[in-house]
């Protein structure tokens, strides 16, 4: 009868406990940024006034110009690279930080201002909601204000269509750099040989969705750009961007299966 | 004969070119290996040239010096591809470490202003004593 008692004791704390930390979950924000001087203050501000119970980092990944300087003058958080290492290597160090200062998710978010602060409760929402591991901030899920160019359009079809075909999954919009992600998931990301350094998009959320991950969706609003250029400019570099993307895809099946026999938790 | 003189002294000036490089610790053991195995056969077989014909003929290769190029190019194919392999080893490891550089800096930093903070307060603590 004791030993009942104590059972149902130490069941009723575990309960309380785990209520009581779900309502404190810490969340980073993650900020990569080159060569984003003109745009990096507005965000920054933004931020800080529609969601100041998060942290915030930015990561200055190898500017040539004054972000570095503008992010710590904004009197921000920074982790500034020594060199330019590309988009997914920075958000990669971004995981690194989280782990090292335990953080329950982490939300990517774009230095140009793309993306709309308050959107990141909906986010967070869907991720109470549903219990997923991944939540992306997407352009197409449903008809919203954004009108990409047609070639843009057209990529994001063929990525998204890549996604069905190779894991049964649909996702809407695989190349959305706005997405909050898991503990659980991140510090899978932080680590070497899973995360692809430069274009972390369909590649790495394929392998995800065939290691078993729950991915989900929620309709966000995109805004311009403020100034300046993006990654996806040029005729030659969004081709190398296709033919790099499409093999990424390849070698991030033959990783599933590779990765399957080892278990996510054992990356 | 001229020509066989000069491959022997090309190749085994080389073995010592390579060995004086690894004693010097310019060049890691393990790398120089390959390079002293290429040597030694190349030396090999400027010393027994009736040895080329009959590998050539057992690959089945009717022209000798064609069998030697093949040689040739299959093993600085795979030096080319050992040195692929060892520059992808090497740019993850940069890129894991300028990564934990900025991470220890940033924390470097935090610790700095935090430790500048305590001071500017310590004289106000012993004031209000």
């Amino acid at each position: 009868m004791n030993l009942l008692k104590t059972c149902i004791e130490s069941w009723l704390m575990k309960c309380g406990q785990s209520e009581w930390t779900n309502l404190r979950q810490k969340g980073l924000i993650l900020i990569p940024a080159y060569n984003e001087e003109a745009n990096l203050p507005g965000v920054y501000r933004e931020l800080l006034e529609v969601v100041p119970d998060h942290d915030i980092l930015i990561i200055n990944d190898g500017s040539g110009d004054r972000t570095n300087q503008v992010a710590r003058n904004l009197g921000a958080n920074v982790v500034s690279l020594a060199g330019n290492l590309g988009y997914g290597a920075a958000l990669q160090a971004g995981f690194k930080y989280a782990i090292r200062h335990d953080y329950d998710y982490v939300i990517q978010f774009d230095a140009d201002g793309q993306h709309d602060p308050r959107e990141i409760h909906n986010l967070i929402g869907c991720l109470q909601q549903t219990d997923a591991d991944i939540v992306i901030g997407s352009r197409y899920d449903q008809p919203t204000s954004y009108r990409p160019g047609i070639l843009r359009g057209a990529g994001t079809h063929f990525f998204s269509w890549l996604v069905r075909w190779s894991t049964g999954y649909s996702i809407s919009d695989p190349t959305s750099g706005f997405q909050l992600i898991k503990k659980r998931i991140y510090s899978v990301y932080a680590k070497e040989g899973v995360y692809p350094t430069e274009y972390p998009d369909a590649n790495i959320l394929i392998l995800m969705l065939l290691l078993g991950v729950r991915i989900e969706e929620v309709p966000v609003v995109m805004r311009e750009r403020l100034a300046g250029k993006g990654m996806h400019v040029g005729i030659i570099r969004n081709i190398r961007y296709v033919i790099l993307m499409v093999y990424s895809i390849m070698i991030s099946m033959l990783k599933a299966n590779l990765f399957k026999r080892k278990g996510l938790h054992r990356l | 004969m001229s020509v066989q003189i000069v491959f022997l002294f090309v190749s085994l000036s080389i073995i010592v070119y390579v060995i004086w490089n690894v004693s010097k610790s310019k060049l890691l053991e393990a790398e120089s290996v390959i390079w002293v195995l290429g040597a030694v056969f190349a030396f090999m077989l400027t010393l027994f040239p009736k040895d080329l014909a009959v590998i050539s003929k057992w690959i089945g290769i009717q022209y000798p010096p064609a069998a030697f190029f093949l040689i040739v190019v299959v093993f600085l194919s795979i030096i080319s591809f050992r040195q692929f392999l060892m520059i992808s080893k090497l740019t993850t490891r940069t890129t894991d470490l300028i990564q934990k550089i900025a991470i220890l800096e940033n924390e470097c930093e935090q610790l700095q202003k935090h430790r500048s903070v305590h001071i500017e307060s310590l004289p106000q603590e012993i004031d209000s004593k």
